[in-house]
């Protein structure tokens, strides 16, 4: 094995110079030596091309699973008629409209279920929005041990550099797997990204934490929502009755959600 | 009231690939997602087939990690400009090889710039191998190896450090992760010289 660590030292350049010079004096003396260099640098070009064939792989698993909307480009929408007589035909297809949904509202006012359905997952939407935006735009630091690394995660985080707030409340918790201020900002970075299935995981950690107020729970509840897979509904429900029956954290705003499910 | 954007921003997606750890693949994923919509227009401006302008696309987003990864892409154009560019010659390339019928023929590897710094002899033996089919043989008993030295293996040519290698495996430290992948180097070097005996 020691040939391979200082293969690898000279692969990537850590040797000093005149170590460098004395292991390129051996390669040319000694065929093995040259051997176990060839074998190395073919080993990671294979290792290199085999993930690369994983990868393509998972990518096209990927594009089997994204909805078509994914390959359509988003451009800015434009007026599809921009001349006066564009403007008439446009208003005459209004008026058709208008005057078709008039009938629509007229025919089928008795059955509203499915819109009143509708209505309320968008209710729901809208409040988990507005509660995202309201809570989690912008974050203000604790005092704590890791009190420095939380300000500059912090104010990655409040220039809208998310990444870099999670990479820096990642790096707190590995020092500091229970540093729960870390858990809840990089739970929240999670869910900011839309990675909400590490966002519940980070949230679930968290309600573990023994705290005097833990919001852990609710949170988890609205990464599920967020989430919006067939069952979440049913996990954030239960979890959203958690916290009013154990007059939790944010016992108040779970009222308010699960009024909607 | 305020919208989440769909997709990370251009700055979030290269900051997560650069972050690396268990970041790293959402990342990739979150890239590939974003820039997705040039499949269907490369289809329609090459006249490739879905599947070849997909295949192009998967080759280029790999392209595109690798050069954040190593520092070779440097911020200096827009990573859209940066990926369409990449793609577009990709195309180009799939269509050269459609017309001159070498589809079938795989391509010969094609080993990195820096290996040609390499001294004489360790570059002719190296390049020997390469024209015996080593590599496929490599990657054949690469998985016979056992999953843990498979995957670590994998992971350092994807161009992982030990400290994330070990983040994956669950190694204590990035000095044991390297001592263990330099061990499965040495039994894949056993089984390939038994093979070659």
């Amino acid at each position: 094995m020691d040939d391979f660590v200082t293969i690898e030292k000279y692969v990537n350049g850590q040797l000093s110079p005149v170590e460098k010079a004395a292991f390129d004096d051996a390669l040319r003396t000694d065929p093995a030596l040259a051997d176990a260099l060839a074998f190395y640098l073919l080993t990671k070009q294979a290792a290199r091309e085999e993930a690369r064939q994983q990868r393509r792989a998972e990518f096209e698993t990927l594009r089997h699973q994204l909805p078509d909307t994914a390959f359509e480009e988003e451009t800015p929408v434009r007026p599809l008629w921009g001349g006066t007589s564009g403007r008439w035909i446009a208003a005459a297809a209004s008026l058709v409209l208008l005057l078709g949904f008039g009938w629509y509202f007229v025919r089928f006012s008795s059955g509203l279920d499915g819109q009143t359905e509708i209505a309320q997952t968008t209710d729901l939407n809208t409040r988990v929005d507005q509660y995202i935006t309201d809570n989690f735009s912008t974050l203000s630091p604790s005092m704590g041990g890791e009190a420095d690394s939380l300000q500059t995660g912090v104010e990655y985080f409040n220039t809208d550099r998310l990444a870099d707030a999670g990479r820096v409340f990642e790096g707190i918790l590995q020092r500091q797997p229970d540093n729960d201020t870390a858990l809840k900002y990089a739970g929240v970075v999670s869910l900011r990204l839309g990675n909400y299935d590490q966002a519940i995981t980070q949230f679930r950690r968290l309600s573990q934490l023994d705290l005097s107020a833990n919001p852990g729970l609710f949170y988890q509840a609205l990464a599920y929502l967020k989430r919006g897979r067939p069952e979440d509904k049913r996990e954030a429900k239960i979890l959203l009755q958690r916290v009013i029956d154990e007059n939790l954290d944010e016992k108040g705003a779970a009222e308010l959600l699960i009024e909607q499910l | 009231m305020r919208k989440f954007p769909k997709h990370p921003s251009d700055g979030d997606l290269i900051a997560g690939i650069r972050t690396g750890g268990t970041q790293r693949r959402y990342f990739e994923n979150k890239l590939y997602e974003k820039y997705a919509y040039l499949i269907r227009s490369g289809t329609h401006k090459h006249r490739l087939s879905e599947d070849d302008t997909a295949s192009a696309y998967s080759d280029t987003v790999l392209s595109v990690i690798e050069h954040v990864t190593t520092g070779r892409f440097e911020g200096r154009s827009e990573l859209k400009t940066y990926i369409y560019q990449i793609f577009t010659n990709k195309c180009v390339d799939l269509i050269r090889k459609k017309t001159t019928n070498r589809s079938s023929v795989h391509d010969a590897l094609s080993l990195d710039d820096s290996y040609a710094q390499l001294p004489d002899e360790a570059r002719s033996v190296l390049q020997n191998l390469i024209a015996q089919g080593s590599v496929e043989r490599l990657q054949r008993h690469l998985k016979e190896l056992g999953d843990k030295c498979y995957a670590m293996l994998m992971a350092w040519g994807e161009g992982y450090s030990d400290e994330e290698i070990a983040q994956q495996i669950g190694y204590n430290t990035a000095a044991v992760a390297k001592t263990s992948r330099l061990r499965c180097l040495e039994r894949l070097r056993a089984v390939w010289t038994q093979g070659v005996d």
